[in-house]
């Protein structure tokens, strides 16, 4: 298995992406390469990681597993200085210990493990520190002077895998409607009921339905990081992770697949639902929607992963969607302050439910 | 009043005497009946009904904190009943606006209770009618001691029945109506229970939020799905009406049982109250 780092044609140093301007950046001579001037560089590493003269490869292949089975390390041996990196068997793109250049393990997303897709990082580093202060600012409940920018520990751009499910379906509901009309003549109150019998048949297509595909982050701070915006998703290349850290999936399709299948059905019933429209109550007897096309798709979105201690000591831990600023992550309580809020609520039902006693 | 008819300007030492006499004479009652709420100016009450009556209406005034006055007359001095049971009242209670008047008036041959203040909310028009039933009884059966008793007790019975429920009160000349309006406990407790509800949903939903304990992502399909629709077929199968009766409602958004009518005194005071004739 070779690790790969992207090699500035101008001075050799080590190029990574950058999210304010959608390039490859040199640190060291501020060169910028377009996606294409990188694959025209080395056609052939689009999405298998492979080495050419500006694409440096290690050749040293350490890729053998010291363990077994999940979490096990691994080696490999940076190919700017030859310095010995060790990780985790998902981690897909990481940085070198000693020389700090990202080194992409691209063994590690070949094969079935290749990305179909890519979101790249759209929010720079120093932006997302800034987000998600202005995140934590906002939140009026967090202790006062808990929050300081010196505390943030770490902040890292992590490529996390998703399994992202797209379906066309064929679809029928069958449900009896009901439609009221009320009048009143004299002291006699009418009410006519005219029951329909409805019909809906069509095609469903449902796109960009994620689901997490690494167990180790957790499905709270995966899933609060979503939506993405897929329409910005490009084409995988090797050259999107440089800078950046990256995993690769290990929850299989199949252990998903079931509950995403059943999230657009449920989608596709709400949909076909909502046609239903006129009525004043509506019973649906029978659903069935047959998938007649399926596309599973392996993405990596990019996500700011943020590590901040509290000023009581205590660790938590955040994540930022790498392309939107969506901030997700467990916030410290001031109990004080909820419990005045909450009174202060009580207080405002109970003066308007005495209100309104008092007045009827 | 008897004290107004009090010799002022006369030696001291025979108004003792005379005070003296009036008591050995059995005469006495009218002394006690100024100091005790009870005016007995027709002369039909004997002494253990002052003393009866004095007794009930201390304790009224006690409970209630109103005045009570128990009055017969057989001179109006050319005013109706109820004017000269308003009248009575404001001039013997100039200060204290709440309280009642029972009196006897000899010369209409009519029974009357005048309510003032606060007591116009608890004697309702309904109240007093009933009250009179009772009183009307004992009247009738030449029972004058036991009618003011029965209607002094009726006062203590409203006061301790509290104002009910859609009180309000009708000026018979503006047609003004005045809603009494109040929070009962079972609102009371309702509204806390209530706010209590809303308190604990703040705190609980600002806890969840903070520790993400609510679902904090869904699949939304309007923005990532189209549908074609190949069949849309809306077939009419049946029909059915139902009809009830609509109770008819009364035609002002006030019950009469609850309504107490007003009227002016000739002093300006808003008084309620009744009467009816033996």
């Amino acid at each position: 298995m070779a690790s790969i780092s992207y090699k500035c044609p101008n001075c050799d140093g080590e190029l990574m992406f950058d999210p304010a301007t959608q390039k490859y950046k040199c640190p060291y001579c501020a060169s910028l390469f377009s996606q294409q001037q990188i694959c025209a560089m080395r056609p052939d590493t689009a999405g298998a990681g492979q080495t050419s003269a500006s694409v440096q490869a290690s050749g040293s292949h350490y890729g053998e597993a010291t363990g077994q089975g999940e979490g096990s390390a691994v080696q490999y041996n940076c190919p700017s200085c030859g310095a010995q990196i060790v990780t985790e068997e998902t981690t897909a793109a990481t940085f070198c210990y000693y020389c700090h250049n990202p080194v992409i393990l691209g063994g590690k997303l070949e094969g079935r493990f290749l990305p179909d897709q890519v979101i790249p990082f759209e929010i720079t580093r120093e932006n997302a520190v800034q987000g998600f202060l202005q995140y934590v600012r906002k939140k009026k409940f967090v202790p006062k002077a808990f929050w300081n920018k010196r505390q943030i520990e770490k902040i890292s751009g992590v490529y996390f895998p998703y399994w992202v499910y797209d379906v066309e379906l064929n679809g029928r509901v069958l449900a009896d409607a009901r439609k009221t009309r009320s009048w009143r003549s004299g002291n006699t109150q009418y009410t006519e009921t005219k029951i329909y019998s409805v019909r809906r048949e069509g095609d469903i297509a449902l796109s960009n339905l994620p689901e997490n595909a690494l167990m180790k982050a957790g499905n709270v701070l995966a899933q609060g990081v979503l939506p993405y915006r897929y329409e910005k998703a490009k084409e995988f290349h090797m050259s999107y992770l440089s800078g950046f850290l990256a995993e690769r999936r290990d929850i299989e399709r199949s252990r998903v697949q079931d509950k995403m299948r059943q999230t657009m059905q449920q989608s596709a019933q709400q949909m076909m639902r909502e046609t239903i429209t006129g009525y004043n109550s509506v019973n649906i007897g029978s659903a069935s929607f047959q998938p007649v096309y399926e596309l599973w798709k392996y993405v990596l979105f990019p996500v700011w992963t943020i590590t901040y201690k509290g000023r009581n000591g205590k660790m938590y831990y955040y994540s930022m969607n790498g392309q939107t600023g969506k901030v997700i992550g467990e916030l410290p309580i001031d109990y004080k302050k909820v419990t005045l809020a909450s009174v202060l609520a009580a207080a405002v039902v109970l003066a308007l439910g005495l209100a309104v006693g008092y007045i009827l | 009043m008897k004290t107004k008819g009090y010799p002022w300007r006369m030696p001291r030492f025979f108004c003792g005497v005379l005070l003296l006499a009036l008591l050995f004479c059995g005469q006495g009652h009218t002394v006690w009946a100024m100091q005790e709420g009870v005016y007995d100016d027709a002369g039909l009450l004997k002494e253990h009904e002052i003393a009866s009556l004095a007794d009930v209406i201390s304790s009224v005034e006690e409970e209630t904190g109103w005045h009570i006055f128990a009055v017969t007359t057989d001179d109006a001095e050319g005013k109706t009943a109820e004017a000269y049971a308003d009248d009575f009242f404001d001039s013997h209670s100039p200060e204290q606006e709440d309280g009642v008047a029972v009196l006897i008036d000899m010369d209409h041959r009519e029974i009357w209770m005048s309510t003032c203040g606060e007591a116009i909310r608890y004697l309702t028009d309904e109240r007093i009618d009933r009250i009179l039933d009772d009183a009307y009884a004992d009247i009738s059966g030449g029972e004058y001691g036991a009618c003011l008793y029965t209607m002094v007790e009726g006062v203590r019975r409203a006061y301790a029945d509290g104002i009910p429920g859609g009180q309000y009160n009708y000026d018979r000349d503006t047609g003004e109506v005045s809603v009494y309006r109040r929070i009962t406990i079972m609102e009371a407790l309702v509204a806390a229970a209530v706010a209590a509800a809303a308190g604990l949903i703040v705190f609980f939903s600002i806890v969840g939020k903070y520790r993400i304990k609510f679902n904090p992502y869904r699949y939304n399909p309007r923005e990532s799905g189209r549908m074609t629709l190949r069949v849309k077929d809306d077939q009419f199968i049946n029909s059915h009406t139902s009809h009830r009766r609509i109770q008819t409602s009364s035609s002002t958004s006030h019950s009469s049982s609850g309504r107490s009518t007003t009227h002016r005194s000739s002093s300006g005071r808003s008084h309620g109250g009744g009467g009816r004739r033996f």
